[in-house]
């Protein structure tokens, strides 16, 4: 309880240090919420393109890839928000030497580097991402029930988890892997996998994609989730392949600090 | 020109050892690649519904677009302005500079073997994307014939001019890299990497029929799987040759401009 106690304090003072930085840097908030809008208008244009020649691909109307998209919006500035560019860093640390400094510090070396760096510049995609859906569920004229609603949002707690142990084992391989300054590309591919709706790959890729490298637990199967389109049990299978992520990813962390020599001893 | 001749090949073979050394980084930054060719096909394919053609594609010849344009991307996609711009910024830049080899055939030696490295390790994955689709579809037949090779050639030009000219902001600007990321969303949509130019909307067909981006990688793609052929193919490769001149000019003068008042920092 003590220990709960200390590191939510800890995570208080996180979020202090992050807001003050944000205010630092403020011209470049903006700069952050323009470029997300053009990753967003650029993702939005393809699934134009696509639809203007098109009523559905693989069952899936516009507005319902609408909802595809606003999920794995949401899901990404969930992610930046809370980790991703605090942990993107480990490879630098460990090619500095720096990571000697997390280490001797009292605290676990996994919620420290997980978790020091809030990303508030991520706000307002999160804002953009629910107007989207609202505006997608509109044009469905379709409203969910309380059920899909929870549902839909259990998922997407056990995506972000799932995402954040896939990237925290990907970060981890740095301790090996020194020289290798792209390994956060892999990550990105994991849920580049997940843009479009999984129901596009054939029945092998499909069962790969859903039970070997869940990335259809990214989007597509809470998206179906909120459209009354996925039974409840699928979100027992996310929380059993979020588990067993988190596990691996802390045991891969462990493992790896065994063969950690630091690059300036 | 001949006499600078060995030197360029002298560089070329330190930037191949160069870049094999960096295979792994290579071999990730592959995947992005792997996954478009794996994913887009497959949306469009589900998107026909027993339909002939979708804007004049055949199914066989939307795979066959997506394959040969990764394939190609690889080698004509630069983007040594990342690499360039911290070298600027960090004055490493001035240790080049007091080589007795021109900075512009070293960026370019480079560039070009790595690019080479990415297509080579790249040839693989599309025979094994061929294989792939060739039990779904007829794969469209393909044009790869000299003028292909040429305007491939001509791709990698502008590519690596505009991204050259673009490095060159790093003489002036403190944040160049936003520059650089917001370069991305405009280049993968008009140089026809996520989808073939002709399928899209009117107005934007006219802004990339005009932008830099089409020249790059559309022109050859599309010369590659039967799109572009005739008056049309002379007159696109044409537009390669004025945007090599036109991104040429603009790096020369920027280029120019900016060495006046590099100061090396770090020296």
């Amino acid at each position: 309880m003590k220990r709960l106690r200390f590191y939510l304090n800890l995570y208080r003072a996180f979020l202090r240090s992050s807001l003050v930085r944000e205010m630092e840097f403020r011209a470049n908030f903006w700069a952050k919420v323009l470029f997300n809008l053009l990753w967003l208008g650029f993702f939005l244009a393809t699934l134009k393109i696509i639809y203007r020649h098109t009523e559905a691909i693989a069952g899936w109307r516009e507005p319902e890839a609408l909802v595809l998209a606003a999920t794995l919006y949401f899901l990404d500035a969930l992610i930046s928000t809370l980790f991703y560019f605090g942990l993107s860093e480990l490879p630098t640390m460990v090619r500095q030497g720096t990571l000697d400094f997390v280490l001797v510090k009292p605290v676990d070396s996994q919620f420290w580097l997980s978790l020091r760096r809030v990303n508030l510049d991520q706000l307002g995609s999160l804002v953009v991402a629910v107007l989207l859906g609202i505006y997608a569920l509109l044009r469905l004229g379709y409203m969910p029930s309380l059920t899909n609603i929870l549902l839909y949002m259990g998922m997407i707690v056990m995506g972000v988890l799932m995402f954040y142990s896939f990237h925290f084992m990907m970060m981890t391989l740095s301790i090996w892997l020194v020289r290798v300054e792209n390994l956060w590309v892999l990550s990105d591919v994991f849920a580049q996998i997940g843009r479009f709706p999984t129901d596009v790959f054939d029945a092998v890729l499909r069962r790969i994609f859903t039970y070997v490298l869940p990335v259809a637990f990214l989007a597509t199967i809470p998206a179906k989730a909120l459209l009354g389109k996925a039974s409840g049990g699928f979100l027992l299978v996310a929380a059993g392949w979020a588990l067993a992520f988190f596990v691996a990813g802390r045991l891969f962390w462990q493992f790896a600090l065994k063969s950690y020599t630091s690059a300036s001893s | 020109m001949l006499r600078v001749l060995p030197k360029i090949f002298a560089l070329l073979r330190i930037y191949v050892e160069d870049s094999l050394a960096y295979r792994a980084s290579a071999f990730i930054w592959m995947l992005t690649d792997v996954v478009q060719c794996l994913v887009m096909p497959l949306v469009w394919l589900s998107a026909y519904h027993g339909r002939e053609a979708i804007g004049g594609y055949q199914p066989g010849e939307m795979v066959s677009y997506y394959v040969v344009m990764a394939l190609v991307s690889n080698f004509i996609v630069s983007h040594l302005m990342w690499d360039l711009a911290w070298e600027i910024k960090e004055g490493i830049l001035s240790q080049w500079l007091l080589r007795p080899v021109p900075i512009f055939w070293m960026l370019f030696a480079r560039n070009i073997s790595w690019r080479l490295l990415r297509m080579v390790l790249f040839v693989p994955v599309a025979l094994l994307a061929g294989f792939y689709y060739g039990r779904m579809v007829t794969l469209g037949s393909m044009e790869l014939g000299a003028l292909f090779w040429l305007s491939v050639l001509l791709g990698h030009l502008v590519s690596f001019l505009v991204a050259f000219a673009l490095a060159c902001l790093a003489f002036w600007l403190q944040e160049v890299q936003s520059v650089f990321s917001l370069y991305y969303a405009p280049m993968l949509l008009l140089s026809g990497w996520v989808a073939p130019i002709g399928l899209m909307p009117g107005w934007l067909q006219a802004l990339a029929f005009l932008m830099p981006f089409r020249y790059t990688t559309a022109v050859p793609v599309e010369i590659a799987v039967g799109k572009l052929s005739g008056e049309a193919m002379w007159l696109s490769m044409a537009g390669q040759l004025v945007w090599i001149g036109l991104a040429g000019l603009l790096s020369w003068i920027l280029w120019r401009a900016g060495i006046r008042q590099y100061s090396g920092v770090g020296m």
